[in-house]
């Protein structure tokens, strides 16, 4: 416990806070803002959503975060957003928008879906339906079946010029604030409060204290989290930079700052894309790729990606520091080397070979806001029909997240054709050992690794894909 | 939706029951579930956990006062597990703490001993051990074992179809407050407050004047807040009296998924005989229902899916046999549709079977079978005017159906690693409860002084709209803007005796009672206001809140003219309870006229499956749907588009999964999904069927829409199958749902593979 400082709407908070109270239950409990509901306090609802902004470095950022899995301990310093807030000064466009499409039926999720189309307006550099449609991706409704707020969302995205909306957004957040604050969708007295927002107090480690990245994990696996350390607020885990022959990544970085960083996307342009189909964009941003790999989950998504990058972990204690390839991290289900009291401090990804490309498949019982089955990530370079680079790594199908080491060998070893994606497909199969669980049968998640590695391969060259259905269907008939 | 109450939900205003300020001194509920799925109960042993800091009190069945049962028609459910452990949901204690984090930590210091059991999960197993609710229910109708050996096609097949899990937003919770002279007063999220008040009544041995319920907007219901509320209800007050001081219990989502019940499974073999050219001549059919371990509204739900068995279709002969399975889940319950989609599921199911054995197309065989004017219903109602047959033909041309088939077609030729496919769905579903009794409602409509005006009914409004519905139809009675009409809240102690909010009647029944109120109270004024001005009543009528004399305004507003009546002292209040007219059903013969009227409508539904992966889009869902002459329009496109894909949810996506030792493994949203946007359909394109003469109807010439479009969700169903027949060697059909991600691929496969 100690006094935090911080701002909730209009009003300056102190408070003595235990830091692994969940915001959702100080927002509901001690301010009595019970605007924010809980619907599942697991990450998995959106219906306890707020705006979460705060100082990091030299921007201030505003996001939309989930309140139930956002500790108490990292909010010194920060102004939370309510629905209360938006809503102090009449009604805005956006709520307009919603209620005129019809959207409430219940009404218990409309808080958050306005709190997260807002988020939406304050940070996408479009106003388009479609990017609006996935900052809803962490938001869910019983009663609508979502065609009232698809048609809110049309009418919102058509509310003002598009031009003048990426125009406003150039120049930073808080330019984009103030356009926003001058078509009442924010709250006059929110660009100066964002603007003089301190510093995040620095955080301090002490022994034995329990790192916390995003902690979307963490507050799902716990009531209470004691002594953390929260990375978030920690410099050398941050930022995202090339460094000789690597992109250099900070344990604390969180996968919305990977999936959107220009230095990612140039190297990887298909990444971003494929990221929208992990977690949602609130736990996106707040879900460290540390995290992600320190979780060691078989199917993490980003420790698949990472994986098949060839990435290694530069890893921390005190003043003495080693690096390890990330698949030696792994060591067995939910065990990774790690010592007590080191931290992932930075993943090192080695620059891609000219040419080479990156593919994920994930395929899940919903296509959004969902744990795969299985997934898979390929890094794979392909010249004049021949495979000259492959790296695979599956998971839902091992312990560990697991390179495919004798599926990738194979890869190179002919010219790709139908016959060789099959039997990729098949020694893929043969390099795992998938069990029965809630996310598929053993034999389910078998044949679905080796269609996925059919995918990736489909997708680096679609002109295969005929050639390979004709081999699969016509095969056994004659 | 009502404008005010939306907006007040877009800024976070309403107080759903865990939003309610707290009284001073308010203690919080956690609930004891058993250490096993079912079995002995040996004993309970709480020391440990009144040990602890912060906890009051641990209750147990022998601290209840009154009697120990939830069940209002057959004592076959204990309300806190005495010798036996009924089900894995089945409550044993309630703790009761200063705080939700104290009761909750609690709960594992108990010592518990019980004797586990096997339990028994799968309907067909109970059936052949026995174990029914009640004997095997039968309608029966023509000559059925004949017709079938008439029959030029024989097809026999089964349908299993799953549970589903509500996943309202707002979870069960209750606060319940002591009252004086022994009472209690009980803020429930309830479907039911009638319902909740008898359970609470009885639970505390109270007479039911001294235990008031109220329910305000419920964060959700579909069923699942209709018995189901009950228990935590009557927790709530149980812990509230003893103490004597106010308690509030809610559920936690994995406390709520694990502990309610869901939507009943049923498992359903069938024989569909036809004629050479496709017409239906018998359909023998037997539900195995799993009811789970007490029947709760097992067997209404049972009677719903007989006297739906024939679908949208003509069925001159035939058997339909319902056995209500005892197994030992957490009770079934009621879920929109209430045993109506498990039937048309079984029928659906039979007739895709057929048109794929006869080798013609489904939407042929459905046309030719179609419901229409002067068909007979199984339960002997003939059928008058009918909107079906309009629905469909419309359907086929504004989705241009033809088209679609050629188009697919021509996909599903080229196209690599995808296929689609395309169904058409006739609906019919009855409005009115199948337990007559229960058709009834009153409502209470005060005016006050200054002109406004507050309308109290039994229904309870859970999202469903029921509430802009009332409204607009006691404005439109009175002649006064709307914006004059406060909606109350449900309260046990304004309206009595209430049935619950549920079989898509709330508008219906609660809207007829309230509009007929208002007509009283329009008298009544009006007789004022012609003796004021010297007119005849006859000449004179209330628009926009102004008096009107023979189509003229005067000067006289409608809030004048309501303190002239005050003067006067005339009544300003009016009571008036309604009944459903010319329903009746006699239950030992089956036959009877148990509906007030059917809804009907047409869906098409198209899908893309993408044949390597095993994953699926809806691309679109279109429907000519039938709500009569709607007061609300926008609600019911909301309900429709709801409705539809919650079924869709039921047929592809949701599934609850339970360890054999009775754990459940989609207790939480992280294992158990539901649609989301990304499920969605590409186009939403609801249109309502615009007959001018639609045969009897609801409130104000409407009809109801909450439940009948679940049962869409079957056409995108089915769609999905037509994809999935598009590849590979032919199989044959199998009702099996969900029809998974994981299923899909299994399918897939089998038909690359050539094998069953
Ligand atoms: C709703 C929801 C959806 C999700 N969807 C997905 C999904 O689609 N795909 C997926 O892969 N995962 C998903 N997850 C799982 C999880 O959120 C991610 O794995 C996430 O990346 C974890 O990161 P975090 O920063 O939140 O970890 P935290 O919870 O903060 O920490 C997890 C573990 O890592 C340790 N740790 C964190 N950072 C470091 C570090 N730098 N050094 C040393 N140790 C560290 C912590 O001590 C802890 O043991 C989801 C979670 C939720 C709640
Ligand atoms: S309560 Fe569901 S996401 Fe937070
Ligand atoms: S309106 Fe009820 S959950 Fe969205």
């Amino acid at each position: 416990m100690g006094i935090s400082t911080f701002w909730v709407n209009q009003r300056r908070v102190s408070l003595s806070l235990s830091p692994s109270q969940r915001v959702v239950d100080l927002l509901r409990r001690d301010l009595s803002l019970v605007g924010t509901k809980e619907g599942c306090r697991e990450g998995d609802c959106g219906a306890c959503m707020i705006l979460w902004g705060r100082r990091e470095g030299a921007q201030t950022l505003y996001r939309s975060v989930n309140s139930c899995l956002l500790p108490a301990g990292e909010i010194d310093g920060s102004h939370i957003l309510t629905i209360e807030g938006l809503s102090a000064e009449g009604t805005t466009p956006v709520q307009k928008a919603l209620e005129e499409a019809g959207v409430v039926q219940c009404g218990f999720c409309s808080p958050g879906f306005v709190v997260a189309l807002t988020g939406f307006l304050l940070n996408s550099p479009r106003l388009d339906s479609s990017l609006a449609r996935e900052a809803l991706g962490g938001n869910l409704c019983r009663c609508t079946g979502y065609a009232s707020l698809g048609r809110g969302i049309e009418a919102l995205c058509s509310l003002w010029e598009k031009g003048e909306f990426e125009e406003s957004g150039r120049s930073g957040l808080l330019a984009r604030m103030e356009w926003l604050v001058a078509r009442k969708v924010l709250p006059p007295w929110v660009p100066s409060l964002a603007q003089a927002l301190p510093d995040p107090p620095p955080s301090s480690h002490r022994r034995g204290s329990l790192p916390v990245g995003g902690a979307t994990d963490l507050l799902v696996q716990r009531e209470t989290l004691s002594s953390p350390l929260f990375l978030s607020r920690k410099p050398s885990l941050q930022g995202i930079r090339r460094s000789g022959e690597f992109l250099s990544l900070g344990g604390g970085v969180n996968l919305e700052e990977f999936r959107l960083s220009p230095l990612v996307t140039d190297l990887f342009p298909e990444l971003s894309t494929a990221l929208l189909s992990v977690a949602s964009p609130p736990i996106r941003a707040r879900a460290t790729l540390a995290g992600n790999l320190v979780n060691a989950s078989p199917i993490g998504d980003l420790s698949l990606i990472l994986l098949s990058l060839g990435s290694s972990l530069r890893l921390v204690k005190g003043n003495s520091r080693r690096t390890l390839p990330l698949e030696r991290f792994f060591l067995a289900y939910r065990k990774v080397d790690l010592l007590p009291g080191e931290l992932v401090e930075r993943i090192l990804i080695p620059l891609p070979t000219e040419g080479s490309r990156l593919f994920f498949e994930k395929v899940s019982r919903r296509e959004r806001l969902d744990i795969a089955s299985v997934n898979l990530s390929a890094l794979l370079l392909l010249k004049e029909g021949r495979l000259e680079e492959a790296r695979l790594a599956a998971g839902g199908v091992a312990p560990v997240p697991l390179l495919l080491s004798k599926t990738s060998a194979l890869l190179l070893s002919s010219p790709l054709s139908p016959g060789l994606i099959r039997e990729a497909g098949e020694t893929a199969k043969g390099e795992v050992t998938p069990i029965d669980d809630v996310r598929g049968s053993a034999l389910y998640k078998t044949h679905l690794l080796g269609r996925l590695v059919a995918g990736v391969l489909l997708r680096l060259a679609p002109e295969q894909a005929p050639l390979l259905e004709n081999l699969v269907l016509e095969e056994k008939g004659g | 939706m009502d404008k005010k109450f939306s907006l007040a939900a877009l800024k976070g205003e309403p107080l759903y029951v865990v939003d309610f300020p707290l009284p001073e001194g308010t203690l919080f509920g956690a609930v004891l579930p058993p250490p096993v799925p079912c079995g002995e109960l040996l004993s309970i042993d709480p020391s440990a956990a009144l040990a602890l800091e912060g906890v009051k009190a641990v209750f147990t069945a022998k601290d209840i006062p009154g009697e120990n049962q939830v069940n209002d028609l057959a004592p076959d459910e204990p309300f806190l597990a005495e010798r036996r452990i009924l089900h894995p949901g089945h409550p044993l204690a309630l703790v009761v703490a200063e705080s939700e984090e104290i009761a909750r930590r609690a709960l594992p210091l108990i010592v518990v001993e019980a004797l586990g059991e096997r339990p028994v999960f799968d309907p067909r197993e109970a059936a052949l051990k026995g174990r029914l609710h009640a004997p095997p229910e039968v309608l029966s109708w023509g000559e059925p074992d004949k017709a079938w050996e008439d029959s030029f096609w024989k097809i026999q097949g089964r349908a299993d179809s799953g549970d589903q899990e509500h996943l309202y937003m707002e979870t069960q919770s209750a606060l319940a407050l002591p009252l004086p002279y022994g009472g209690v007063k009980v803020f429930s999220s309830t479907q039911s407050p009638g319902g909740t008040q008898k359970t609470v009544a009885r639970i505390l041995g109270l007479p039911m004047h001294l235990v008031t319920v109220e329910a305000f907007r419920l964060g959700g219901g579909f069923g699942g807040k209709e018995t189901n509320a009950n228990s935590w209800a009557a927790l709530a007050a149980l812990g509230a009296r003893l103490l004597n001081r106010p308690l509030r219990l809610s559920l936690n989502r994995r406390e709520d998924m694990a502990f309610t019940g869901k939507r009943h499974p049923y498992s359903t073999d069938y024989s569909l005989g036809l004629d050479r050219e496709g017409r239906i001549l018998s359909y023998r059919v037997l539900f195995h229902q799993d009811g789970g371990a007490a029947m709760d509204l097992s067997l209404s739900i049972l009677s719903r899916t007989l006297l739906h068995a024939t679908g949208a279709y003509r069925v001159p002969n035939g058997r339909a046999t319902g056995l209500s399975c005892r197994t030992d889940h957490v009770p079934r319950t009621a879920f929109r549709g209430f045993g109506a989609p498990q039937a048309f599921f079984a029928i659906e199911s039979a007739l895709f079977q057929a048109a794929e054995t006869m080798k013609v197309p489904l939407e042929e065989l459905k046309e030719r079978n179609l419901l229409r004017e002067g068909d007979t219903l199984p339960y002997g109602k003939t059928l008058g005017k009918e909107t079906l047959p309009a629905s469909w033909k419309k359907a086929k041309a504004l989705f241009r159906w033809e088209e679609t088939e050629a188009r697919i077609e021509e996909y599903n030729r080229s196209a690599s690693w995808s296929r689609k496919g395309a169904a058409l769905m006739p609906i019919h579903f009855g409005i009115a409860f199948t337990y007559t009794p229960l058709n009834q409602a009153s409502a209470l409509v005060n005016v006050y002084t200054d002109g406004s005006v507050s309308v109290s009914t039994g229904a309870v409004e859970m999202g469903q709209g029921v509430s802009v519905k009332i409204s607009r139809a006691v404005a439109e009675t009175l002649g006064i803007p709307p914006s004059r009409i406060r909606m109350e809240s449900t309260d046990t102690s304004r309206i009595a005796n209430s049935s619950p909010t549920a079989a898509s009647t709330g508008a219906d029944l609660n809207g007829e009672a309230a509009r007929r109120a208002a007509l009283l109270l329009k008298e009544r004024l009006l007789a004022v206001a012609a003796e004021l001005l010297g007119a005849s009543p006859e000449e004179l009528l209330f628009r926009r809140g102004l008096l009107e004399r023979g189509g003229k305004k005067t000067t006289w507003s409608w809030e004048r003219v309501v303190k002239e009546a005050y003067q006067k002292r005339v009544h300003l209040s009016a009571l008036v309870h309604y009944a459903t007219p010319a329903i009746w059903f006699d239950g030992k013969r089956e036959r009877g006229e148990p509906f007030s009227y059917y809804v009907s409508g047409t869906a098409l539904v198209e899908v893309t499956l993408d044949t390597l992966r095993g994953t699926f889009r809806t691309d679109r869902f279109q429907v000519v749907h039938d709500v009569g002459s709607t007061p609300a329009p926008e609600v019911d496109r909301g309900q429709i588009e709801g409705a539809f894909l919650q079924g869709l949810g039921w047929l592809t996506l949701e599934e609850s999964r339970v360890t054999p030792q009775g754990k459940m493994i989609t207790d939480t949203l992280t294992t158990y999904k539901v649609p989301d946007f990304s499920s969605c359909p590409g186009v939403v394109d609801v249109r309502f069927l615009e007959e001018e003469e639609g045969g009897v109807r609801g409130l104000l010439g409407s009809k109801a829409t909450g439940e009948p479009p679940f049962l869409y969700g079957i056409a995108g169903y089915q769609a999905l199958w037509k994809a999935i027949n598009a590849w590979g060697r032919p199989q044959p059909f199998q009702g099996i749902a969900p029809l998974t991600n994981e299923r899909l691929l299994n399918l897939l496969v089998q038909r690359e593979e050539g094998k069953p």
